[in-house]
């Protein structure tokens, strides 16, 4: 079975061409050994291929070898909780002034220190919801329960690294050479990052 | 605290495999005899939560104990009970991760589950004391919905509003985010095609590209700052509520601070009780070991010792004001009619933990942590009952000073809670994983290069 962002990534993450080929392909080879993984990972970096890579739980070394930068979505978070921020005093600040200023033992209608309580507390969840929905949008997910997977085993004990491109007889060699355990072909819709047919439900492991 | 991970007496020869069928095992098997005779258990007492509920709706309040005297009883009370235990699972998935402390990853999961499931109980108590709760959404500023009344935001009741509201909203998000690549796991490992479904829709096509790591442990990350100022404003709120009215008892600075230490003692006291016996029921040895609860004791006496501080300043306090208001609430509180109320707390709250836990041996000893656990709980919950009814009580008037009691509804509904709480945490615990699988298996297996736990 196959998922379209799995290879799509690919186009994305790689150090080398971000543009699909007229018909590329992705092949991926998948491993059990983190070591040998992480080295083909940084082989193939270093032959400048198109590679982007799938793990069952976070390597923090394969940003330095894929070349990611940190994830950009700190900033729009602190900008959406500042937006919270004022947002939500202006609203309660307007509330008490105009909307509806009631006389509470006297103090005064724009007692702002008594704002800020709720000020805080939604501006921090303006915060939190922008930043699961940008953590939701970076990785692209959404719910489908149709999603296919290249591998079941991708979310268990196994590596992948996917290679895109137009010559996958070459790729495949490489990724043999490489110490891939089974390696994989999908050939992709022409132009795009898409995937034309599927793969095989599961990888066969040697 | 040591940096270093904490691993099983097994570890040296754990595999991602091997992590993974462990721990997704529990959503596969059938369940064991004791975990349907505790589910069984608790359905009977959310059957009685709900019948609680549902006479108070037929009747109205005053089928509870509480009065125009005692306004605040068994509601308020175990309100902020359950919030502090929603507290503590918030100082173990975000506190101790920007701590970096790894040997979290053995019960954040837990702890997490414990926060959302403590806190909707929590919201439900707030809802039913404001006597008719098919108009709560009046507490929403919404323009439509008051005849052109709003809430009042330079009073601390609507401060909680917002800061229940954000916190649970937060909570239940950080908790999601945190499963998501285990959702997927159980995509792929299910057999069954609806479960198949269900666990592919709730990870939202999970793939685990590099790319997705990255954000994803940004988002992570990020959460954890947003929580926990979001949890410490929370509870210091809470305990604001209390201190910004003059009533002897409630009138006091240290009440934040006091309020926040307590939660996480309490909130503590109550991954106890759940991971002990889970740990056994669910055959996690391996990955929840003594090492994890004896530093969970660790903090637990640190912030037992500050509890305890705080009791002794408000005696202090009491008797250095020269109020005679408050020298007469804090010897109401230890020599009235509702004296044993005070011991309890105290003995149960301090004696446990400071005198015994220090002792290695029982640290390291299940059947004591979850004892202490249940005695802690049994503490907590006096410590909320003595700060609200009893201060009430007795306030500044001899004239308004009344008696409060219980109820048989009142009991009736604290039982319920329990079994709403428990529940909720046995059903979690067959639909997924009590441990990440994910941040597990960067602490537990060997890195390339670096031997055990290679991450950060």
């Amino acid at each position: 079975m196959t998922d379209p962002h799995a290879v799509d990534a690919a186009t994305h993450a790689a150090p080398a061409s971000a543009e699909a080929p007229a018909s590329a392909a992705c092949v991926y080879g998948t491993y059990r050994d983190e070591g040998a993984f992480l080295h083909s990972v940084q082989s193939a970096v270093h032959a400048h291929l198109t590679v982007d890579a799938i793990t069952p739980y976070p390597i923090h070394a394969l940003d330095g070898i894929l070349g990611l930068e940190r994830s950009w979505i700190g900033r729009p978070v602190l900008t959406i909780a500042l937006f919270g921020f004022a947002t939500v005093f202006a609203l309660i600040f307007a509330n008490n002034m105009a909307i509806w200023p009631i006389n509470v033992s006297g103090k005064p209608y724009d007692a702002w220190p008594l704002f800020i309580v709720c000020t805080l507390e939604a501006g921090l969840l303006f915060a939190a919801i922008s930043n699961l929905l940008l953590a939701f949008h970076t990785a692209k997910l959404i719910p489908n329960p149709f999603t296919k997977v290249i591998s079941e085993r991708l979310t268990d004990d196994t590596f992948a690294v996917l290679l895109l491109s137009s010559d996958t007889t070459a790729g495949e060699a490489w990724l043999r050479a490489h110490g891939a355990e089974s390696v994989a072909l999908v050939q992709l819709k022409p132009g795009t990052a898409e995937l034309a047919a599927e793969l095989p439900s599961e990888v066969a492991h040697a | 605290m040591s940096d270093a991970p904490v691993t099983g007496p097994g570890a040296a020869g754990h595999t991602a495999g091997r992590i993974t069928t462990d721990l997704v095992a529990a959503t596969q098997k059938f369940p064991p005899i004791a975990w349907h005779a505790a589910f069984g258990f608790c359905q009977m007492l959310i059957v009685v939560f709900f019948s609680c509920i549902a006479m108070y709706c037929i009747e109205g309040y005053g089928i509870f104990g509480a009065n125009n005297v005692v306004n605040w009883g068994n509601d308020i009370a175990s309100y902020i009970f359950w919030i502090a235990v929603a507290v503590a699972g918030t100082l173990v998935s975000s506190i101790l991760f920007l701590f970096r402390q790894k040997w979290r990853n053995a019960v954040n999961r837990s702890t997490e589950a414990m926060t959302v499931f403590a806190i909707n109980i929590a919201g439900i108590y707030p809802l039913i004391h404001t006597g008719r709760p098919w108009v709560d959404y009046w507490l929403i500023p919404l323009p439509w919905s008051q005849l052109d009344l709003w809430p009042q935001f330079k009073s601390p009741i609507m401060w909680d509003v917002f800061a229940i509201t954000g916190y649970a909203t937060c909570s239940v998000l950080f908790f999601y985010l945190g499963l998501l690549p285990d959702l997927a796991t159980l995509r792929d490992r299910s057999k069954h095609w609806l479960q198949k479904l269900i666990y592919g829709a709730l990870c939202l096509g999970w793939k685990g590209t590099a790319s997705d790591w990255r954000h994803y442990e940004r988002a992570y990350s990020q959460f954890a700052w947003i929580a926990t100022p979001l949890v410490i404003g929370m509870h210091s709120t809470i305990a604001t509520l209390l201190a910004v009215s003059t009533l002897p008892g409630w009138h006091a600075t240290i009440f934040p601070p006091y309020f926040v230490s307590g939660a996480i003692y309490g909130g503590l006291a109550m991954a106890m009780v759940i991971v002990v016996p889970m740990r056994s029921l669910l055959k996690l040895e391996a990955y929840i070991t003594i090492d994890h609860l004896e530093r969970l004791a660790k903090i637990m006496i640190a912030v037992g010792c500050i509890v305890g501080y705080v009791y002794c300043t408000e005696a202090f306090t009491a008797w250095y004001s020269e109020s005679s208001y408050e020298r007469g609430q804090f010897l109401y509180r230890a020599t009235g009619p509702h004296a044993w109320a005070f011991w309890i707390m105290v003995c149960c709250n301090l004696l446990p933990v400071t005198l015994l836990l220090l002792f290695r041996p029982l640290r390291r000893s299940l059947g004591f942590l979850f004892l202490v656990g249940l005695v802690v709980n049994v503490g907590m919950w006096f410590e909320r009952y003595v700060i609200v009814a009893l201060s009430l009580e007795h306030d500044w008037l001899p004239s308004s000073w009344y008696l409060y009691s219980f109820t048989a509804w009142d009991y009736l509904i604290l039982a319920g809670s329990f079994g709403l709480f428990f529940t909720q945490f046995l059903v979690f615990s067959r639909v997924a994983p009590v441990v990440s699988i994910a941040e597990i298996k960067t602490v537990i297996l060997p890195r390339p290069g670096h031997g055990k736990g290679g991450h950060d």
